[in-house]
């Protein structure tokens, strides 16, 4: 069996998480997806409180972060996730619709590992989530504590 | 020339030496006068022998006065009563009539004496008359002469010599006409005229006469004619003159300073008021002058005037303030005033001066400024405002129109795939149209968002190697046109001031129009040179052998999504040449085109050349 990690993608548009997960199915990774609908739910989880309260062990191998969603956006909950000693070491790949420069630079001075840029054109946007998952969830080796024991949480 | 004091001692020496000597004289006169009597005279035995002192007693009495005459008298007789006859051993006066006789004799000495007395003492004074008045000529500071009508000087006193620098001997040498300025020599000899031939005073005349330096005094003389003589009083007026015009120049600059400049004494009234002050306060000199100073002054800021008072007491000026005065109609002027004590020679304070300003101009003229500034705050703002809006729209569009396309792309490719094998080929059409329509619109955007960025981007100005950058740029478009055969033709440019990274994109974008709309040229021709000056700033181009364009479209050639092909024959939004011309319009260029249809195009900017005094690398 493989060592399959979680993803939390952090995504308030239904439409792109929905996107997201089409494009993960065909490698067998859609299971591993936490899908939050903002940066709020996003630190909940993290966190494991509010409806997360009870959530299984574990920090995920990736957060995919989109920067604007209502509540908290996303530059927050990177800051957050950077600068809290027990979380900073948990990969964040921003996933986004904007190649504004000022997001860019935040988000690289914040800590991110890695900016994508979603395509228009479903086919390249497929093929860039399917990379960036094959890499997270399966390459690369994620920092101790994220090994998945269980199923997704939430749907 | 002697000096006085020592003159006034000798004066004195001599007097007490002769204190003793008339009475030695009388004495000796009476002795010699008894000797004569013994011998040769002895014949005349006893017969009037008072006779024999009468020279004696007018010896005495010449040369020692009253005092000396008497005393040569007294002597006389006793020597006629008693010496003679001890000597001789005989009586002189026997008879009453020899005893008149020497009664005579005693009377008559005292007459002689008292008029020796009178004519000693007249001539004394005489002689100190004279002593006083060549005093008084030699010592005087004002110069004193004697003028003879043959045109010399006759006499002349030191100050001459003071003033003009000639020795008196000098001055006596020559006709005085000669030291007279030649301009005035007219003029002097009318005046000496006046006084020879009609015996009239000078009182009033000023002639230059020449100093022994070279220069020119003023004199200003008073004469008077006596015969043949003129008696003439002289001053030297040279600074006297000169104070006046520097005064008369002051006096000028005053009345016609645009200033109000004005004085007042200690009682407060106006002293002085000058044309600016008319002007200024709507009162004339001879209206104010005399009047208080107070009905200038707006009953309010009355503590103000008194405040001024004070402080001038002290001796103080004060330093400008601005404040308000009143005119003759009533209304208030906003003004500036500097006020200043006023002293006289002893350096008591008699008064004060003011000069007054008006700012009624310099205060509208602050107002104005004041209000232009809030204007100009107020559009920054706006600007500011209108910016931030700009950079929030910017971003909005950046996210929340592209999610909607890629959904759109995405679904539709979800749907193609979900029904796989069941579409018609007008269906799979229809979804191709739906798809290519997303990607395009999504291109749109971010043309627009890349146009907008190059508005709004900060510009970092440095010297730019232009030619470098052509050369790395026809690099990247080598590559990236394999297979199609281009003559590349770049000059060397000369280096400019500009945003390198903008001033990149700019070439990308002309080169890149170039190589576009040449595709159907084999062999392709694209040249980039310099074309000289214009104002100033390089003209650059960059031309081709392709398409071209249709010279009245020109115009529409720089506008954001204008195109002059159709999409199917050269693709494109139609944002390069708008991205260009912003970016030239931002480094003070300008840019245009010229072309012809299936001859090719050329695009021309301008760029500020880089000079060694503004290269930084």
């Amino acid at each position: 069996m493989n060592p399959f990690h979680r993803i939390l993608l952090a995504e308030d548009s239904l439409q792109d998480a929905e996107l997201t997960t089409e494009a993960l199915t065909s490698h067998n990774l859609a299971n591993e997806v936490v899908h939050v609908r903002d940066g709020a739910e996003a630190l909940d989880y993290l966190y494991r409180r509010g409806s997360f309260a009870g959530r299984v062990n574990g920090q995920p191998a990736v957060v995919l972060l989109d920067l604007k969603m209502p509540r908290v956006e996303g530059l927050e909950v990177l800051r957050q996730i950077k600068s809290d000693p027990d979380l900073k070491l948990i990969p964040v790949v921003v996933m986004t619709s904007s190649r504004e420069e000022q997001d860019v630079v935040n988000s690289y001075q914040l800590g991110v590992n890695a900016y994508v840029v979603k395509p228009v054109k479903f086919n390249e946007f497929a093929d860039a989530v399917r990379q960036l998952g094959v890499f997270w969830a399966i390459l690369n080796e994620p920092p101790p504590g994220s090994r998945s024991n269980e199923g997704r949480v939430v749907g | 020339m002697s000096d006085p004091a020592r003159d006034s001692a000798k004066h004195e020496g001599a007097a007490s030496r002769r204190s003793w000597q008339p009475y030695v004289v009388a004495v000796t006169a009476t002795a010699v006068a008894a000797a004569l009597r013994l011998w040769p005279l002895q014949a005349l035995e006893a017969r009037v022998a008072w006779l024999t002192f009468y020279p004696a007693v007018v010896v005495a009495a010449l040369h020692g006065g009253l005092a000396a005459g008497i005393i040569s008298g007294v002597l006389s007789c006793l020597t006629v009563l008693f010496l003679l006859p001890l000597i001789v051993g005989r009586t002189f006066i026997g008879d009453s009539v020899d005893w008149l006789g020497l009664a005579v004799f005693f009377a008559t000495s005292i007459l002689i004496s008292s008029l020796a007395e009178a004519t000693r003492s007249a001539r004394a004074r005489r002689l100190e008359a004279e002593v006083e008045r060549d005093r008084f000529f030699t010592l005087s500071l004002d110069m004193l002469c004697v003028a003879k009508s043959d045109g010399y000087f006759k006499s002349l006193n030191p100050a001459f010599t003071q003033t003009l620098g000639w020795s008196v001997a000098e001055l006596q040498a020559r006709p005085f006409l000669d030291f007279v300025h030649p301009e005035d020599r007219a003029a002097t000899l009318r005046e000496v005229a006046r006084q020879v031939v009609g015996g009239e005073s000078v009182l009033s005349f000023s002639n230059r006469y020449r100093h022994k330096d070279g220069s020119w005094r003023w004199l200003s003389w008073k004469s008077v004619p006596a015969g043949q003589l003129m008696y003439a009083t002289a001053r030297d007026i040279t600074e006297l003159l000169r104070a006046q015009d520097a005064q008369r120049q002051l006096a000028a600059i005053i009345e016609s300073s645009e200033d109000a400049i004005l004085s007042w004494n200690l009682s407060g009234e106006v002293t002085s008021w000058n044309q600016g002050a008319h002007r200024l306060f709507g009162y004339s000199a001879p209206e104010i002058i005399g009047q208080l100073l107070a009905i200038l002054i707006p009953p309010d800021r009355v503590e103000e005037g008194m405040t001024a008072l004070d402080r001038l007491a002290g001796g103080g000026r004060l330093e400008p303030f601005d404040t308000q005065r009143r005119r003759k109609d009533g209304t208030l002027i906003d003004v500036s005033v500097t006020i200043s004590p006023l002293r006289d020679a002893s350096g008591r304070i008699i008064g004060a001066s003011k000069i007054v300003r008006d700012i009624t101009e310099r205060r509208r003229a602050e107002a104005r400024i004041a209000q232009l500034n809030a204007d100009l705050q107020d559009r920054a703002l706006q600007l500011a405002d209108a910016n931030n809006e700009l950079e929030a729209f910017a971003y909005s569009v950046s996210h929340d129109l592209r999610a909607p396309l890629r959904h759109v792309h995405g679904y539709v490719d979800m749907l193609e795939r979900a029904l796989a094998g069941q579409l018609s080929e007008k269906s799979q059409r229809y979804l191709k149209t739906i798809a290519d329509a997303s990607v395009e619109m999504a291109q749109l955007i971010d043309d627009l968002l890349a146009f907008s960025r190059m508005s709004r981007a900060e510009m970092h100005a440095s010297r730019v190697d232009l030619g470098a950058l052509v050369q790395e740029t026809i690099q990247e478009l080598k590559r990236a046109t394999p297979g199609r055969t281009i003559i590349w033709e770049a000059a060397p440019l000369p280096p400019v001031v500009g945003d390198g990274a903008m001033l990149r994109q700019v070439l990308v974008n002309l080169l890149d129009n170039a190589v576009k709309y040449s595709r159907l040229r084999d062999p392709a021709r694209i040249e980039v040179g310099c074309a000289g000056q214009e104002d100033g700033r390089a003209i650059f181009f960059v031309r081709d052998n392709g398409a071209g364009f249709d010279m009245q479209y020109a115009h529409k050639l720089f506008g954001v999504f204008q195109r002059l092909h159709r999409a199917e024959d050269f693709e494109g939004t139609g944002i390069g040449l708008a991205i260009v011309r912003r970016i030239v319009a931002r480094h003070g260029g300008r840019v245009w085109a010229e072309g012809a249809v299936n001859r090719g195009a050329a695009v021309y900017f301008t760029l500020e050349p880089s000079t060694a005094a503004t290269s930084r690398d």
